[in-house]
């Protein structure tokens, strides 16, 4: 009974997971087309609705490729660990109150450690498929990755300090009074920043720099392999902006309409992520590769770093009540002010 | 079901852990490593050190192996063509049963320890989180090694930063930096850029 109780929750969140991702697909492609002013998939289904579900069943049935010089374990192992790994992160997701597969006291660091290994399915792809422009693109999309890690562990500190909690459910009660994302907005834009380079997508999606290196470490998949990087690669889009609103934007929590469901007010927050995903995807152009690294390792890096001095004598210094979010948002202009002054100044 | 998962984790720990040392694959080396720390943190999460098991596949797994996973793909090191005698495997083996024996008598005393012991009452009531607890221990009775500690991987962050360190000096035109400064690639135009030479 036991078992039979855990395989139908892993199923009653998983099944609805990739529905979503496939409906993701279809949304991220009318969005750009509205966005680039054409229509988009329009022919299958009403609206193109069913458009996701004919693309996977063309690539179900098509032939799966193994290249002869490729090392034929890895090679299937690794999309098989990047989807593995974007569906286990959604175990200490909580959509509402005390609705959550597994309530963990280290959720935070559970997701942290989930979204670390992901590095390796890219990895192994890139050097199981002995070919130069996946094993290039491999390289990249990992130093990427990394990269924009240490920075998103940084901002996540901040966020740990001021709940006083690593599990994710305490981490969104705290946030009952004022939302992460007021006293700490600095943090909550590079958090989405790297949230964006940490999913390899635009701007950052060097790795799937179609002008130079075809497609990135997916080149030589086809067929189901592909569609498993597919997938991974949106669920973990779909993961990490529900992360990001579980952190900064209070969860499952609403000011105002107090009535309201806590799973909707949960789908409605993460779902303005993610249209905000396929916005950047559509209104910024690419970095380079050397900007990007720049970015990561000198502008993020250390202005996390410092954000999270900061936050920790702030909350030594007051005690955390609630005069200290207009302490913050004085402190913080005053810190930017400054930056913006520094910068002139360089420039 | 939690010996066998201990025994099960731990088995696998050990003969990945041989596997680094006898493939000829460096990059598969690598990635027995990689099993090795995975086995390592299931281990301590059995244990109920979520924490500890956590940070080791955080730091250990994300972080390290990664980039020993490139340094070995990038450097090309060559395939070591080890032959491997029937010697070699006997010893393989060898060590493979010594270590079930051993675990098959470790066994035996975990399970009489657990016999002896009567419940302490006061640890089932004071349930104080894993992360609470090794934060009041670290920051109170162990203050000085944890500075300690904290003062070496200074010391090896300094010591990384001076080993790669560009020692060229950055010359007023710039000619002895191999160093990319962004802004002077951005200031660049057409007429700074091509310009004759003469010999007057």
């Amino acid at each position: 009974m036991f078992y039979f109780e855990n395989i139908l929750k892993v199923l009653v969140i998983i099944v609805p997971l990739l529905v979503s991702v496939a409906l993701f697909t279809v949304a991220e492609r009318k969005i750009l087309s509205s966005i680039q002013r054409r229509r988009g998939p329009n022919v299958i289904g009403i609206f193109g609705l069913l458009q996701a579900f004919a693309d996977g069943l063309k690539l179900l049935v098509k032939e799966t490729i193994l290249p002869s010089s490729a090392n034929k374990a890895l090679f299937i192992l690794a999309p098989l660990v990047t989807f593995f790994l974007s569906l286990i992160g959604w175990a200490v997701i909580p959509v509402n109150e005390a609705s959550v597969f597994s309530d963990l006291n280290v959720g935070i660091l559970y997701l942290f450690a989930i979204s670390s290994l992901g590095v390796y399915g890219i990895i192994i792809s890139g050097w199981a498929s002995n070919s130069k422009y996946a094993f290039l693109g491999a390289l990249r999309s990992a130093a990427q990755m990394v990269s924009y890690e240490i920075s998103i562990g940084f901002i996540i500190i901040n966020v740990i300090l001021c709940s006083g909690s690593l599990n994710l459910s305490a981490v969104v009660l705290s946030q009952k009074s004022i939302w992460f994302c007021i006293p700490l907005l600095p943090m909550f834009i590079l958090f989405f920043v790297s949230c964006l380079a940490e999913t390899n997508r635009h701007p950052f999606d060097l790795p799937e720099a179609e002008a130079e290196l075809v497609s990135g470490y997916n080149v030589e998949y086809s067929a189901i392999g592909f569609a498993l990087f597919f997938l991974g690669e949106y669920g973990n889009i779909i993961l990490i902006s529900s992360i990001t609103v579980l952190l900064f934007i209070g969860g499952w929590l609403f000011p105002f309409f107090s009535t309201l469901s806590g799973s909707l007010c949960f789908s409605i927050k993460t779902f303005f992520f993610i249209a905000l995903f396929i916005w950047v995807r559509a209104a910024f152009p690419r970095y380079r590769y050397d900007q990007l690294m720049r970015l990561g390792w000198k502008v993020f890096l250390p202005f996390s770093i410092s954000w999270v001095i900061f936050t920790a004598s702030i909350l030594s210094c007051f005690n955390w009540y609630i005069l200290c979010f207009w302490i913050f948002l004085i402190l913080y202009l005053l810190v930017l002010i400054c930056f913006l002054l520094v910068s002139l100044g360089f420039y | 079901m939690l010996s066998f998962l201990f025994y099960l984790f731990a088995s696998t720990m050990l003969i990945s852990c041989v596997f680094v040392i006898i493939t000829p694959n460096p990059v598969f080396s690598v990635f027995y490593l990689i099993l090795g720390f995975c086995n390592a943190s299931a281990i301590l999460l059995l244990f109920e050190l979520e924490f500890l098991g956590l940070l080791l596949l955080i730091i250990y797994v994300g972080a390290i192996a990664v980039l020993f996973l490139f340094v070995v793909m990038m450097l090309n090191v060559p395939v070591n063509r080890v032959y491997f005698s029937s010697v070699h495997f006997f010893f393989f083996f060898f060590f493979f049963f010594l270590s079930f024996f051993l675990f098959s008598t470790f066994s035996f005393e975990i399970a009489s320890f657990e016999h002896s012991f009567y419940l302490v009452w006061f640890y089932s009531f004071d349930s104080v989180q894993n992360v609470l607890l090794m934060a009041n221990v670290l920051y109170s009775f162990y203050f000085v090694p944890f500075l300690i500690a904290g003062f070496i991987l200074l010391v090896a962050i300094v010591g990384a930063i001076l080993l790669t360190l560009n020692r060229n000096l950055v010359l007023k035109n710039n000619t002895f930096a191999k160093k990319q400064l962004v802004y002077q690639q951005l200031s660049r135009d057409s007429k700074k850029a091509i310009f004759l030479f003469s010999r007057n």
